[in-house]
């Protein structure tokens, strides 16, 4: 049993807040990614649970016992670093021993050990080379290793991929998620890639200055995002984010005045006055191309993404051209007719936060908030 | 192409420049007594002679004045590594309290000519009982602010996170100076070394200040002291200057290599 339990956890440095308040909770053997953008503390998190920086407040658990008074080493964890942090000087099989040998075992297990984990990352062949003359991939595998001997409780996991070319951070996504399935054991990854986060992860913490926006599984943060700045965050092309003001709100439907006296229709809302300020997102591949909300815009760029394309689509009362993926490829400054389903339609207030769909049904925030509640009681 | 030629003249002309003289102390060294004196001086000695460097030994004791600063040079050397290269990291990577402030101070202290602290030294070494003693010669040597700074500004450029892996590993700070960080420092450890054995060996003024028993001077001194004596006797001083500076000239080219890579490797890693 090793979950990990952040109970108000804050960090500053001088006077930068780093992590404001965090309360987490790691399953024991759960995999969670940890995405946000640079600066929003989530390495310190990182490094917070695992003893490399102490917190301002709050506290760490780990497997149900609090770690704060504990030096790194004893926490049962380990950790992969952003730059590797191989020891240059030694071998590669120098580097997969010395954590077993700061822990003074015998040297025939150390051997066994080694061998083990250099056979499961395809290693065997490299254990006497030093660090220098290998491959970024190879020496990812190093430090994966390194973390592998140990047997830790929890691996961390910290930007692991970002110095890899495009395609071996592909091909490594396969091996975390194939080593997860292999150790079982609880990892916590921390990426501003928000396509790793999706597909490596059981849930998906959200952090975004310090705070955590939202924590669900990643179909949770695509279909359903707690606050305007995740719905931003999460899905590739991002989600379109329209400013408007709500003109009415029925039990049937709303209606939102954009600039230039545009409007649009959307589902119903309750528990918020006309004239407020709010954001109204869609995501690229749900606009429609006839239906409610029917428009016509022009074309003022297209992206190629190979199977699907990326129309950039200038619309009367927005701001910003509208994305949509289309599958065929219109030309530049050709007339494009699109509509906007307001099922498909995520709504949120002047505080980013996700409003009330519905008659009086709790916020999607509200909700997800309890479904997290939930899944931490079970945990 | 003609700017290379030019400047590998201007190179090798000053080349010439500076061995032009070492070459001639060497040749009036292997020099018969008084030959050096004639008009003009000759280049080569007519028969050569070690007549010098016999009298050196035999009767003037170089030997020992040799063994005193060949084992106050190693001392220094090692002294110096010790103190410089664990202040150096500690100032670079360790995180206590007044570190910066404290750094700031050693780097302002640096504008201090040695020659200033010099009698507040003496006086210091007087009140410890130091003075005609090597520990009173070697105790200015155990740290200096420029090796601090040396190994501080090149022990920045280890990465922090292979530190923490090291610490997340089990290793103790010890282990981590032992097994991490002094590997990665080599080059600078030998540029330091060698720093230190030089200033050492051809220190002058301070081991002439707190030494007063002969048996106990130096090679500099015992040199300016020939040089006092033996005025006239030019072939004699001059094989006192290559029994002084042979060896650490030796030494240096020797490790030259790793003497510009240290010097170098700091600034380049930044």
């Amino acid at each position: 049993m090793a979950d990990v339990r952040l109970t108000g956890v804050r960090k500053a440095f001088g006077d930068t807040t780093v992590l404001d308040g965090v309360d987490l909770t790691v399953a024991d053997g759960e995999f969670v990614v940890v995405v946000g953008p640079s600066g929003c503390g989530k390495s310190t998190l990182l490094r917070v649970i695992a003893g490399l920086e102490a917190p301002g407040a709050g506290s760490v658990a780990i497997g149900g016992a609090v770690v704060d008074h504990l030096p790194p080493a004893e926490r049962g964890i380990a950790m992969v670093f952003q730059s590797y942090a191989l020891y240059p000087h030694m071998s590669v099989r120098a580097n997969l021993e010395f954590a077993l040998r700061m822990q003074r075992l015998p040297r025939a297990e150390i051997r066994a050990a080694v061998d083990a984990a250099a056979a499961t990352l395809d290693l065997t062949d490299l254990l006497d080379r030093r660090p220098a003359v290998l491959s970024g991939g190879q020496r990812q595998r190093v430090a994966i290793g390194r973390a592998i001997v140990r047997k830790p409780r929890v691996f961390l996991f910290d930007e692991p991929l970002s110095n890899l070319d495009a395609a071996l951070r592909v091909r490594m996504r396969y091996e975390f998620a194939a080593l997860h399935r292999a150790l079982g054991a609880t990892m916590l990854y921390v990426t501003h890639d928000q396509v790793e986060a999706m597909t490596l992860a059981d849930r998906i913490v959200v952090l975004n200055q310090g705070r955590i926006e939202q924590v669900g599984t990643p179909q949770q943060l695509y279909d359903r995002p707690a606050t305007r700045f995740v719905a931003g965050f999460i899905g590739t092309p991002r989600m379109n984010l329209i400013a408007a003001t709500l003109r009415e709100a029925g039990p049937d439907r709303s209606r939102f005045d954009l600039a230039g006296g545009a409007f649009l229709d959307g589902p119903p809302l309750a528990g918020i006055a006309p004239g407020a300020p709010v954001s109204i997102g869609i995501r690229p591949e749900h606009v429609a191309e006839s239906g409610a909300n029917a428009r016509e815009g022009r074309v003022r760029f297209v992206e190629s993404l190979g199977a699907i394309q990326v129309v950039h689509l200038d619309l009367p009362g927005l701001a910003e051209p509208l994305l949509v993926t289309t599958t065929d490829r219109p030309a530049p400054g050709a007339t494009m007719s699109v509509a906007l389903p307001p099922d498909r339609l995520h709504l949120f207030g002047g505080d980013g936060g996700a409003l009330t769909i519905g008659n009086g049904a709790p916020t999607q925030k509200e909700s997800w908030r309890q479904a997290d509640n939930r899944l931490r009681s079970v945990s | 192409m003609k700017r290379a030629v030019a400047v590998n003249g201007l190179l090798a002309l000053l080349a010439l420049v500076t061995l032009v003289p070492l070459a001639w102390m060497v040749s009036v060294s292997l020099m018969a007594p008084g030959d050096a004196a004639h008009t003009p001086p000759p280049l080569l000695p007519d028969h050569a002679t070690f007549t010098n460097y016999t009298m050196l030994f035999a009767r003037l004791d170089m030997a020992r004045y040799f063994a005193n600063s060949l084992a106050l040079a190693i001392l220094a050397t090692l002294l110096s590594l010790t103190f410089n290269v664990t202040a150096g990291y500690a100032f670079a990577k360790l995180h206590f309290r007044g570190r910066d402030r404290l750094f700031r101070l050693l780097i302002a202290a640096l504008v201090i000519p040695a020659q200033v602290a010099m009698i507040p030294l003496f006086l210091l070494c007087k009140e410890l009982g130091l003075v005609n003693s090597f520990a009173g010669v070697l105790a200015p040597n155990l740290a200096t602010i420029f090796g601090i700074f040396l190994v501080r500004q090149y022990a920045l450029s280890i990465p922090d996170e292979m530190l923490e892996a090291a610490r997340v590993d089990g290793a103790g700070e010890w282990r981590i100076f032992g097994h991490i960080v002094l590997p990665g420092l080599a080059p600078i450890l030998i540029t330091l070394a060698i720093i230190a054995f030089l200033t050492s060996w051809s220190d002058f003024l301070w081991p002439l200040i707190i030494l007063n028993d002969a048996d106990k001077q130096t090679l500099p001194v015992a040199l300016a002291g020939l040089a006092r004596e033996h005025v006239q006797d030019i072939e004699l001083m001059m094989a006192g200057a290559v029994v002084t500076l042979v060896p650490v000239l030796l030494l240096f080219l020797a490790l030259q290599r790793f003497y510009v890579r240290g010097l170098l490797a700091g600034s380049v890693k930044g």
